[in-house]
C-alpha cells in the first residue's frame, strides 16, 4: 500500500475505510461520515507525512469516543442504534457486541487508555500483539486492560439496572 | 455468519489488504481463502460505496516572485482578457455562456453542484436537510415538514458572495438574502427554507467575489431535489 502524503489523497483513499470504522462504533453512517470528515478538516494545517492509515484510525477512535462520551449526542445515538441492522460480531466482550450503549456504560467506569483498547479489540478485531503495536504499548499492558475491561463488564451486568441494553449475538 | 475459524482479520489488516491487495499480505490471503466470516467482512468493505462530501484543502502558499514574474504576470492578464471577451461574447450556448438563460427560466440540467469562480476558487454547493430533528447531508428527496439549509465548500483563504434561487415549476424563489461567507468545508448560509409541491425542484446558487452576484446571471452551481 503507497503512503498518501497529501490531505486530499489521504482522504480519497483512506476515507471510506475510516467512515466504515466510525460506523461500527456509533451505529450512524451520517455521524460517522461527519466524524472523518471534521477530522481531515482539523489536520489540514498540521498535516504531516506521518499521517497514515494506522494514526486515522486511531484518531477516529478517539473522535468517535468523545461522540459516545457526549451525552446528548450519546442519546441520540442510542435511539438510532435500535434501528440498525445488527453488525458482524467476531470478537465478542463477554458473549456481546460491543455497541454504543455498552461503549457508553463503561466509559462511566473506564479511561481513555481502556477505551482505546476495548475499542481495538472488540469493534476493529484485532488481536493482542495488533493492539500492542498500533498503540505503542507492550503486550502484557494490553492483557492487563482487556482483563480489567472483562472485569468491568461483568461488574456492569452484576449492577442489573446499569446494563446496557444486548446489541447482538454470537452467531 | 459462521464464525472464524481462528483469530479473525482485523478490520484494519483486511482494509489494507482490500486498498493493496494479497500481495502485502500473504497470511490473510490464505486466511481469506478459507475462511467464510473473514471473507464476507472483505466483501462487505469492496461493496460498500461511501459518500464523502468534499474536502477542501487550502492552496500552497505562492512561490517567491521571480525576475520573469511581471512577463507572466502581463501574459496572464492578455489571457484572462482574450478569455473575458469570449465569454462574454453571443456564443453557441457552451457551458457557461449566458445564451437562452434568462433569469426566469429554469437552469439547465447540466449546471453542475460545482462551479470554479474567479477570485474564490472551486465552491461546492451542498444541501442539508433536516427532518424532525435528523439531519442528513447527503439527502436528495423533499416531504412537507422538511427544513432546507444550504452549505457551501470552497477554499478556506477566500471569501464568496452567495445567493440561493429555488425553481419550483416555472418559478423563481429567493428564500434567503445574498450572503458574503468566509470560505471552508460546508459552511452553513444562515436562515432555513422549505420546498412543497409535488415536482422536482432545482436548488441553485449564484456566485461572486467581490459583490452580490446579479440575479440577471445563470446560476453556478445546483442540486436538483425530488417530491417522495
Amino acid at each position: 500500500m503507497e503512503p498518501v502524503s497529501d490531505p486530499q489523497g489521504a482522504y480519497r483513499a483512506y476515507g471510506p475505510a475510516l467512515v466504515r470504522k466510525a460506523e461500527r462504533i456509533l451505529r450512524s453512517r451520517e455521524d460517522a461520515v461527519d466524524v472523518v470528515h471534521t477530522l481531515f478538516v482539523d489536520l489540514i494545517p498540521r498535516w504531516s507525512r506521518d499521517v497514515d492509515l494506522a494514526y486515522l484510525y486511531r484518531a477516529v477512535t478517539n473522535r468517535c469516543l468523545n461522540v459516545v462520551r457526549d451525552r446528548g449526542t450519546r442519546a441520540r445515538l442510542l435511539a438510532r442504534e435500535q434501528q440498525a441492522a445488527a453488525p458482524v460480531g467476531r470478537v465478542l466482550l463477554e458473549d456481546e457486541i460491543v455497541g454504543v450503549g455498552l461503549l457508553a456504560a463503561l466509559a462511566e467506569r473506564l479511561d481513555v487508555g481502556h477505551l482505546e483498547v476495548l475499542v481495538c479489540r472488540f469493534v476493529d478485531d484485532m488481536t493482542q500483539e495488533e493492539i500492542a503495536a498500533h498503540l505503542s504499548l507492550s503486550r502484557k499492558t494490553v492483557g492487563k486492560r482487556l482483563d480489567r475491561i472483562r472485569a468491568e463488564v461483568i461488574a456492569l451486568r452484576g449492577e442489573g439496572g446499569a446494563r446496557p441494553a444486548r446489541e447482538g449475538q454470537a452467531p | 455468519m459462521s464464525a472464524c475459524i481462528g483469530e479473525p482479520i482485523s478490520w484494519l489488516r483486511l482494509e489494507r489488504y482490500a486498498l493493496g491487495g494479497a500481495a502485502g499480505d500473504p497470511d490473510a490471503h490464505a486466511h481469506l481463502a478459507r475462511c467464510a466470516a473473514c471473507a464476507r467482512c472483505l466483501g462487505e468493505i469492496r461493496d460498500d460505496l461511501v459518500a464523502l462530501p468534499p474536502l477542501a484543502v487550502p492552496a500552497p502558499p505562492p512561490p517567491r516572485a521571480r525576475w520573469w514574474a511581471p512577463a507572466m504576470a502581463l501574459t496572464a492578464a492578455a489571457a484572462g482578457a482574450i478569455l473575458v471577451w469570449r465569454i462574454g461574447a453571443p456564443g453557441p450556448g457552451g457551458p457557461g455562456s449566458s445564451l437562452g438563460a434568462r433569469p426566469d427560466e429554469p437552469p439547465r440540467e447540466d449546471v453542475a453542484q460545482v462551479a470554479r469562480i474567479k477570485g474564490v476558487g472551486e465552491v461546492t454547493l451542498g444541501v442539508v436537510r433536516e427532518r424532525a430533528g435528523a439531519i442528513r447531508h447527503d439527502a436528495r428527496t423533499f416531504a412537507p415538514g422538511d427544513r432546507w439549509k444550504i452549505a457551501v465548500t470552497c477554499p478556506p483563504v477566500a471569501a464568496t458572495w452567495v445567493d440561493v434561487a429555488v425553481y419550483d415549476a416555472g418559478q423563481i424563489h429567493h428564500p434567503l438574502e445574498p450572503a458574503r461567507i468566509s470560505c471552508g468545508n460546508r459552511v452553513l448560509l444562515p436562515g432555513a427554507f422549505a420546498i412543497t409541491g409535488d415536482r422536482p425542484n432545482r436548488v441553485c446558487v449564484r456566485l461572486g467575489a467581490a459583490a452580490a452576484p446579479d440575479r440577471e446571471q445563470p446560476p453556478d452551481a445546483c442540486v436538483t431535489l425530488r417530491p417522495e
